[in-house]
């Protein structure tokens, strides 16, 4: 084979020290070939442009999912995200009306509870950690209750997902054995249901609906339970999380927001692509392919960076600024093509809750000066803790 | 520009005016028509940009390709005017052109 073309670099998104700053190595990488290489999990390529990571996500019969999207590969395949079209689009169209505008503005006084009930646990205080008592606890108890988790087992429940998620590569014997003792878990929650009266939801439409004209296993049920609580928990929790520590640090950028000079949904989408809170998912290649300056062959794998995506300077200009007002409806942060991210109506709507809630209550909270953000490695990177300060304030609900 | 109008299943319309080169997906989506969802961005992997093109217009937005008929299976209500309209590209001869939406996306 001749001298092949790529960026030959050091990158693993389960380093935890290179996940404190991934845009450096994409930027690196973008100014000499922007096809990326690591020998890293394996080794794989990296498009680090836009449009090559849009082509990665949309193109999906040069890069398929079907050889899984985790890098390292996931014990068993999560579905429906391991699958291509059509036989993905058969799921999905069952799945989606869970996850409509509409499913997610219907839940919107819900959600508003789990925020000021989780603010209230801490406002006349003074001082919090806004992600292990806000934004993380935000998730579990907003996610957990759509899937039929119990109230007595999801604070467990979300603790050894977020343990899994972030740690399943750097402790393997460990991730097997929480692996496990979660699909224990989910297994007996579909078949206890399989026996319960029937609900309007998504655990029952799991059970009962024909996915490509057939049922479900209880294994199966359990593929797609998990994918939804990997996807639920720590994604919309580190847009919190780095929108809150963006606020703490931008008081112009909290009044223009209250006073309106900025509209919500166009801060929205600016916040989630800054934050970016899921950096990769894998792809293989199936065929020979030109992308980003370099050729893949079949069999290539190719990890899909949404950071690199949304840190191309081409595509957001000074992207490393977090400008509220700036229009950043394309943003890379829930994927594109057919696997575009399902929650991303709750996800808005629980990030939009979250600050508006925050910025009426707790309008003044602050983070230290000189704080330095520790974010977790993993497919989903996130601030592993934010201490804030404000005045205090009472309580909506009583004790 | 060029002027594109969209007539809802409740018999809604909207005119919309956008440049050549943009798809009869992006131009709905970008104006609001909700009823052109455009989930996949593009893709031709969701079919819920799903419209019809009257028999008139057929001739410039030529035919669906094999892949694009697949994904038209997952359509409602598809029949022989049935299109994605991400894979539509709008070029300057399309101007005045109408296009139809079916009663649903899902």
């Amino acid at each position: 084979m001749s001298a092949r073309k790529f960026t030959q670099i050091r990158f693993n998104h389960y380093d935890p020290e290179i996940m404190q700053d991934p845009y450096a190595v994409f930027a690196e990488v973008r100014s000499k070939c922007p096809l990326g290489h690591s020998d890293e999990l394996g080794g794989f390529f990296f498009p680090t442009t836009y449009e090559g990571v849009k082509r990665a996500f949309s193109d999906f019969r040069t890069f398929t999912s079907t050889d899984g999207t985790g890098l390292p590969r996931q014990p068993l395949p999560l579905l429906p995200v391991d699958l291509d079209p059509p036989v993905h689009t058969a799921w999905r169209r069952t799945l989606n009306r869970f996850f409509t505008v509409e499913a997610a503005e219907a839940d919107r006084e819900r959600i508003q509870q789990v925020a000021d009930t989780l603010i209230d646990a801490f406002i006349e205080r003074g001082y919090a950690d806004a992600v292990n008592e806000l934004t993380r606890p935000f998730l579990a108890m907003s996610m957990l209750p759509v899937i039929g988790v119990p109230l007595e087992d999801r604070v467990e429940l979300g603790n050894k997902l977020l343990w899994l998620v972030h740690n399943r590569v750097v402790d393997p014997e460990g991730g097997m054995k929480v692996y496990n003792e979660i699909g224990v878990y989910l297994t007996e929650l579909a078949a206890k249901r399989r026996l319960a009266e029937q609900r309007d939801d998504l655990l029952q439409c799991l059970i009962t609906q024909d996915f490509g004209g057939q049922k479900l296993d209880d294994g199966q049920v359990y593929q797609v339970l998990l994918l939804t609580l990997f996807g639920a928990l720590d994604s919309t929790s580190s847009a919190m999380s780095g929108s809150l520590l963006h606020l703490a640090r931008h008081p112009e950028d909290k009044a223009r927001l209250v006073k309106g000079e900025v509209e919500w949904p166009v801060a929205l989408d600016e916040f989630i692509r800054f934050t970016t809170p899921i950096q990769a998912l894998r792809r293989m290649a199936t065929k020979e392919v030109e992308i980003d300056g370099g050729t893949l062959y079949p069999g290539d794998q190719l990890l899909a960076l949404n950071g690199a995506a949304n840190r191309d300077p081409a595509k957001f200009p000074e992207p490393e600024k977090c400008i509220l007002g700036r229009d950043a409806t394309d943003h890379m942060s829930f994927g594109s093509g057919a696997h575009v991210c399902i929650g991303r109506h709750f996800a808005r709507l629980m990030l939009g809750t979250c600050l508006k809630t925050m910025l009426a209550r707790a309008y003044d909270f602050t983070v230290e000066d000189g704080f330095q953000p520790e974010y977790t490695p993993s497919e989903a990177r996130a601030i592993k803790s934010l201490p804030i300060r404000f005045t205090p304030g009472n309580r909506v609900h009583a004790v | 520009m060029i002027c594109v109008t969209y007539i809802e299943a409740d018999g809604t319309s909207h005119d919309v005016h956008v440049d050549a080169g943009i798809s009869v997906m992006e131009a709905a989506v970008r104006n609001n028509i909700s009823a052109i969802e455009g989930e996949c961005g593009g893709a031709a992997a969701c079919a819920t940009c799903h419209v019809y093109i009257p028999a008139e217009w057929q001739a410039l937005t030529g035919s669906a390709s094999e892949d694009e008929l697949a994904m038209l299976e997952f359509g409602e209500g598809v029949d022989e005017r049935s299109r994605l309209g991400c894979q539509i590209t709008i070029t300057q001869e399309m101007n005045g052109m109408t296009v139809l939406t079916p009663v649903t996306q899902r």
